[in-house]
């Protein structure tokens, strides 16, 4: 069916904010709340260049770049201003909600008529919904690739070292600070690139369109680790697009179930907690056997 | 991990299976289908339904009979406008109809094949919904209702000809409302009159900025405005408290608690909207060739209570006007 | 010709400055630690023990005074900074391993201790049987689980790849501080053994906090006892030898 279809599209394109999230939430241990900011701030960048003449190529990337100085903004506010991590993040999040209505010019923003990714003669010669699979499947690809890499390199792994115990990563020589804020400006940039694309998908930018999004980032990054039990670091980067696939089916058999999409954040909710419960219920009734959960070696 | 590969297999197999499998030519239905996607709930925007559904049946179409309405609400949450109008494309509906420019931007970017029918969108060529309002050229067309912001502001002239300061206050993430007050300003200007702008972002802004702005303006203007519109209980307490009128640009906000205004009756909007669509049930009409119906014309609506409750001066020829073409709560 | 490895004048360190609970720990140390030293450290809880390591270690500045490395001043320089050189145990096993990350990963950050990391593939197969063979040395069967993450090893093994971990790209200072203190008695005394079996080998400069009288005597070449942020006592080798315990008790009456 169609709908399958478009949902697998959806989750393709929306599992780089899983990707992103995964990154501070996962490796470095921070909640980052930027992320509702920079969701939007991406899409508001690339529509408002698009609309400007710029290339639909060249928007996106500068979304990319607009997320990463909001992922330095709170890296900064956190490590330089000593501001409590989650606090900094709301900050950010907040701020962005101006610079976004100051950059779009107003609150929403069609691309209705405008050359978009989506545009081109082969995008829209698929089947209904296909585009945003096959440029979903491209850039979650690359992107998945590119991080895999990064991870596996010396950097990476001081990077995953400062998550994991920052103590011994200073007296290893490893500049935490400066590690954290490269981790944020990298998770931001995907984020970013993700409100660009969605954007682009949905044919408007709007100043709301990140309410939520921290749920959705977690829901494909959870959905993936419980699904799939003990992975290595580069399978758990797959099983984040996994989730956010799943989560996607999920809302669509709820549709068809017959709640309407106004049940969807009740919903999601739902879901998450027994996702997030099932070690304890595990415990309780012996359900599955029980996962490990966290950052595992490459070997 | 294997069954990482399984699951990745089967979505892999399946994509491969819907490729080649397009979808089928739309199914005739015996009963067509007729979507309605609107971004909330207030007061103007249900009278726009119930006029469409009326509208509708003034031409011979009744709900459950020949044909299907499906209303979908978005209830305020953007993000379920593309969930909702995927639904209703998918589910084969007939004819589209979108009240809000938000909703129809959300069923124009669903289908390129389905007519979709603008409720009451003030600018659909600015919105990006239609190519040339007078030649859409493409499966959208329907009402524009622009509220005649000109005489508004005479009215408001009229009623407190010693104002010295004027509030007009607006949701900045409404595109609707920004054009209006675009509006308003020019000519405020053209009066000479002094206008001073107030804006929110969403309505847990609307208290504090309302009370910020009564406390510096003689009387408060609002454009069509849909966040104001839904929280208009929070502005008129705070209005009332101060002692100070509140012009709307809408008749229900009117009814609400404002004190005047000359308004496109939202009513009568639904039901131009549902006769355009009973049209294009028909045949008769085709939404790339139908250009855009424009209503400009405003009936006079005067909330005597209020103005009583306020101690203000009624403009007599104003009233009579209303009792005559327009509508007076009492 | 040869600078001392490590030397400190006067440092002193204030908490609260400027407020009604201000103090001085540190009161105005002086020492000089020559190349090879290992020196016992001991004192009572409040002493500054653990305080002079992190103004050595450079997690805590210095309010007065000053800090030379082989003759070059280090007063102002960062914690990172200093790794190249200095390499630390911590008391509580799990503050010197990363948890989620294994045995043969943790080796491979520590050897790379002070160095700028690049963009460059971690090589760490290539590294293996390295690595097992410097595990084994410490005969505890860590060499068995390279691959394990250290989350799930015994506070001991944890402890012991912590030791080893420090002295991997050797370093010029080592800093224990009573690394052994959190493990049980048996795992204690093998992980003393393997830290004073390397640093007589290596001729490593260690200084080691130590609340256990008898090791303070047995192991080293020069015992310092720090009582209110001073250096009470500072006993070369020779003398180190006449100690007893009840010696060092007397220290701590009061």
């Amino acid at each position: 069916m169609n709908l399958i279809v478009s949902a697998i599209g959806q989750g393709l394109l929306w599992a780089l904010l899983g990707l992103g999230l995964y990154l501070t939430f996962r490796i470095l241990n921070l909640a980052d709340m930027t992320v509702e900011g920079t969701f939007p701030l991406g899409a508001a960048v690339a529509v408002t260049a698009i609309t400007h003449g710029f290339s639909p190529l060249a928007a996106t990337l500068l979304a990319f770049g607009a997320g990463m100085l909001a992922g330095l903004v709170t890296g900064l506010l956190y490590t330089k201003g000593k501001i409590p991590f989650l606090l900094a993040g709301i900050l950010t999040m907040t701020a962005t909600y101006s610079v976004n209505l100051r950059i779009m010019g107003k609150s929403n923003i069609s691309l209705l008529g405008q050359k978009t990714l989506f545009s081109g003669s082969f995008m829209t010669s698929l089947p209904q919904y296909f585009d945003s699979v096959v440029l979903g499947m491209i850039v979650i690809v690359i992107i998945t690739l590119l991080l895999i890499f990064f991870l596996d390199t010396d950097y990476g792994q001081s990077f995953i070292a400062t998550g994991d115990n920052p103590v011994m990563a200073k007296s290893l020589g490893i500049h935490t600070d400066a590690t954290i804020n490269v981790g944020l400006m990298i998770s931001n940039g995907l984020v970013g690139l993700c409100g660009a694309l969605v954007a682009q998908n949905n044919g408007y930018a709007d100043v709301n369109m990140g309410i939520g999004t921290i749920v959705i980032a977690l829901a494909s990054i959870i959905i993936g680790e419980v699904a799939f039990g003990e992975l290595t670091l580069s399978q758990r980067l797959v099983a984040v697009t996994l989730g956010s696939i799943i989560y996607r089916l999920i809302l669509l058999a709820v549709l068809q179930l017959g709640f309407s999409a106004n049940d969807l954040n009740l919903i999601s909710s739902i879901v998450l907690a027994l996702c997030m419960m099932l070690p304890q219920l595990d415990k309780l009734f012996h359900i599955r056997k029980p996962f490990f959960k966290g950052v595992q070696t490459n070997d | 991990m294997k069954r990482m590969y399984t699951v990745i297999a089967i979505l892999l197999a399946f994509l491969g299976v819907a490729y080649f499998k397009e979808n089928g030519g739309i199914v005739k239905q015996a009963k067509p289908k007729v979507g309605v996607l609107t971004l909330m709930h207030h007061p103007a925007l249900d009278q726009i339904y119930k006029g469409f559904v009326h509208g509708l049946a003034e031409e011979g179409y009744h709900n459950g009979k020949n044909i299907t309405i499906d209303y979908q609400n978005a209830n305020g949450d953007q993000s379920n406008l593309k969930t909702m109008a995927n639904k209703l494309v998918n589910e084969n509906s007939t004819v589209l109809f979108g009240i809000t420019t938000p909703a129809s931007q959300a069923l124009a970017n669903s289908t390129k094949k389905i007519p979709i029918v603008l409720g009451a969108v003030t600018n659909p060529q600015g919105a990006g919904l239609v190519k040339n309002n007078k030649r859409p050229g493409g499966n959208v067309t329907g009402i524009s209702d622009q509220a005649p912001v000109k005489e508004q502001l005479q009215l408001v002239h009229k009623f407190m000809p010693h104002a010295k300061t004027l509030g007009i206050i607006y949701t900045s993430s409404d595109s609707s409302a920004v054009t209006e007050y675009k509006e308003f300003m020019k000519y405020a200007k053209q009066m000479h009159l002094n206008l001073k702008a107030y804006s929110i972002s969403n309505s847990n802004d609307l208290n504090q900025v309302s009370q910020q702005m009564l406390s510096e303006v003689d009387a408060v203007i609002v454009p069509t405005d849909n966040t104001i519109a839904g929280a208009m209980q929070t502005l008129v307490k705070n209005a009332n408290a101060v002692n100070k009128p509140v012009f709307p640009a809408v008749d229900t906000m009117v009814k609400q608690g404002g004190v005047a205004t000359y308004s496109i009756n939202q009513y009568k909007l639904g039901v131009e909207g549902g006769k355009l669509t009973a049209d294009i049930l028909k045949g008769k009409k085709k939404p790339s060739t139908t250009a855009i119906k424009y209503i400009r014309h405003g009936e006079p609506v005067l909330n005597l209570k209020q103005a009583r409750k306020l101690g203000l001066h009624v403009p007599a020829s104003f009233q009579r006007e209303a009792e005559k073409y327009g509508e007076v709560i009492k | 010709m040869t600078e001392p490895m490590l030397e400190l004048k006067n440092v002193k360190t204030i908490v609260n400055p400027g407020t009604a609970n201000e103090t001085t720990i540190l009161k105005g140390i002086n020492l000089t630690i020559n190349d090879g030293d290992f020196i016992t450290i001991v004192g009572t809880n409040g002493a500054g023990k653990s305080t002079l390591f992190n103004v050595i270690g450079g997690n805590l500045k210095a309010d007065a005074g000053q800090i030379f490395h082989t003759g070059a001043e280090i007063t102002k320089t960062t914690e990172e900074q200093r790794t190249t050189f200095l390499a630390r145990v911590f008391q509580d096993p799990k503050l010197g391993t990363a948890p989620r990350m294994t045995v043969a990963e943790n080796m491979l950050l520590a050897s790379k201790r002070g160095e700028k990391r690049h963009l460059m593939p971690r090589r760490l197969k290539q590294r293996m049987a390295e690595f097992t063979k410097l595990a084994a040395q410490m005969n505890n069967g860590l060499e068995n689980r390279m691959t394990t993450p250290t989350g799930a090893l015994s506070g001991g093994q944890r402890q012991a790849l912590s030791f080893l971990m420090a002295t991997l790209k050797r370093p010029d200072i080592l800093l224990l501080d009573e690394h052994t203190a959190a493990l049980d008695p048996h795992t204690a005394r093998n992980l003393l053994h393997a830290t004073n079996q390397r640093i007589t080998e290596d001729h490593l400069t260690a200084l080691m906090i130590t609340h256990h009288m008898e090791d303070a005597l047995k192991y080293g070449n020069r015992l310092i006892v720090l009582k209110d942020g001073q250096i009470k006592a500072d006993y070369n080798a020779a003398e180190k030898a006449q100690l007893t315990v009840d010696d060092l008790y007397a220290y701590f009456e009061m």
